[in-house]
């Protein structure tokens, strides 16, 4: 059976993401994680941005997203901490950063009230 | 050598030629076909096979197997011999490896997952070319999904340069919007339901004139012309799962990918029947 036993999905509000990166990098398994959250193109009915990512997660991952960041590996060492934890502060909470466990997860975010930002082609 | 010429002699008859031997009486014989052949010669491209687990890694660096199902793949080997392998730094954007017991594949999750290629795309704006692949879509088709492509653009302007095996609202084409491309309107491809799919072209330059095909389940489909004009071929990164890194959120492509082979040369029909015979058996595909 796979370490991984999870999936999530997050949605972060356009303001948080570098909040948001940086705790994905602590959070994540490479350096690469700071670009975990790219581009803003979901959004909710009151038109306010989004970015989104999902997923696979093992254990240890829904027990530290509860509360407290976990100790940097060797691979965040250059991750602000305190952002990371500003954004995991607002886990969950109104306004802040939102996370689903689930399978589907085109299904978590429409649970969040997400959509894609319509897509214009100029 | 001597076990060439029996394998090669069932080409040489008409009624293979034609596929019927080939793909019922001949069963064992299209079984021990391989897309190497097809690279024989040092040709560019790349062969992607999520069933061989020794091609796939956890990590981008491809220091952690992938063992069982559920693990991220975060490095896919090109089977090819050209060193095209595809990768991903970022762990939430990884997909994962996943089996039934019998059939093996990658699943992407229409969100951000996709892999990229280490060197740039294997084609040449002018030269012959075809992609296969193996998929069964997950959910309902969106707007710009993508198998693999190659572009410059990143969807939102009418500009750029591209290249690419998408199933964009249901209809297989190969192109992002922009520069133009060949589609098959009708029929829709439906959710749920494996797939072989595939592009050719004796000149990617002129493809959407003349010269291009699409095939469906080993059946050149009707396809018609769309888009603007095509411009020119940028040397960028290959994607498997979407077709530019910060593309369109629809272009992510959600659902089991089982294969992708993609070669800068033309290939015969006997080829052809080959391949898709074989990706039809990684895919869970009757043809």
């Amino acid at each position: 059976m796979s370490q991984y036993t999870h999936r999530v999905t997050i949605a972060v509000p356009f303001a948080m993401l570098a909040q948001a990166n940086n705790l994905a990098c602590i959070m994540g398994e490479s350096a690469a994680d700071i670009d975990t959250f790219r581009q803003a193109n979901w959004q909710d009915t009151g038109g306010n941005l989004f970015a989104v990512a999902s997923t696979v997660v093992k254990p240890v991952f829904l027990g530290a997203a509860s509360g407290v960041l976990p100790a940097s590996s060797p691979h965040a060492v250059d991750a602000d901490r305190a952002l990371a934890q500003q954004a995991l502060d607002t886990l969950n909470l109104p306004g802040g950063m939102q996370m689903v466990v689930g399978d589907d997860p085109l299904e978590a975010l429409a649970s969040l009230g997400l959509t894609q930002v319509p897509e214009v082609i100029e | 050598m001597p076990f060439m010429s029996v394998y090669q002699r069932p080409f040489t008859s008409p009624a293979v030629r034609g596929g019927v031997l080939g793909r019922s009486g001949l069963g064992a014989f299209w079984s021990r076909w391989l897309p190497s052949s097809l690279f024989a010669a040092g040709e560019q491209g790349a062969w992607y096979d999520p069933s061989d687990l020794s091609s796939l890694f956890q990590d981008s660096a491809g220091t952690i197997p992938v063992t069982t199902a559920g693990d991220p793949v975060g490095r896919m080997l090109d089977k090819s011999g050209r060193g095209n392998h595809a990768t991903q730094t970022v762990s939430a954007s990884r997909p994962t490896y996943q089996t039934d017991g019998t059939l093996r594949w990658l699943a992407f999750d229409g969100v951000d997952d996709h892999l990229v290629t280490t060197q740039n795309n294997p084609f040449v704006y002018t030269d012959p070319l075809f992609i296969f692949a193996g998929f069964n879509k997950t959910g309902a088709f969106k707007a710009f999904e993508t198998l693999y492509g190659s572009a410059t653009n990143t969807g939102a302007t009418n500009t750029g340069q591209s290249i690419a095996l998408q199933v964009a609202a249901g209809k297989l084409s190969t192109d992002v919007w922009a520069p133009g491309g060949i589609r098959v309107d009708t029929p829709l491809l439906v959710a749920g339901t494996p797939y072989v799919v595939g592009v050719t072209a004796t000149n990617w330059s002129t493809h959407k004139n003349a010269g291009g095909a699409l095939r469906t389940n080993g059946a050149q489909g009707t396809s018609v012309a769309y888009g603007g004009a095509q411009t020119g071929l940028t040397a960028v990164p290959a994607y498997l799962g979407v077709f530019h890194p910060t593309a369109l959120a629809s272009s992510f492509y959600t659902g089991a990918m089982f294969g992708v082979i993609a070669a800068r040369r033309s290939i015969s029909a006997p080829e052809t029947l080959s391949l898709e015979s074989y990706l039809a058996k990684k895919s869970g595909v009757t043809l």
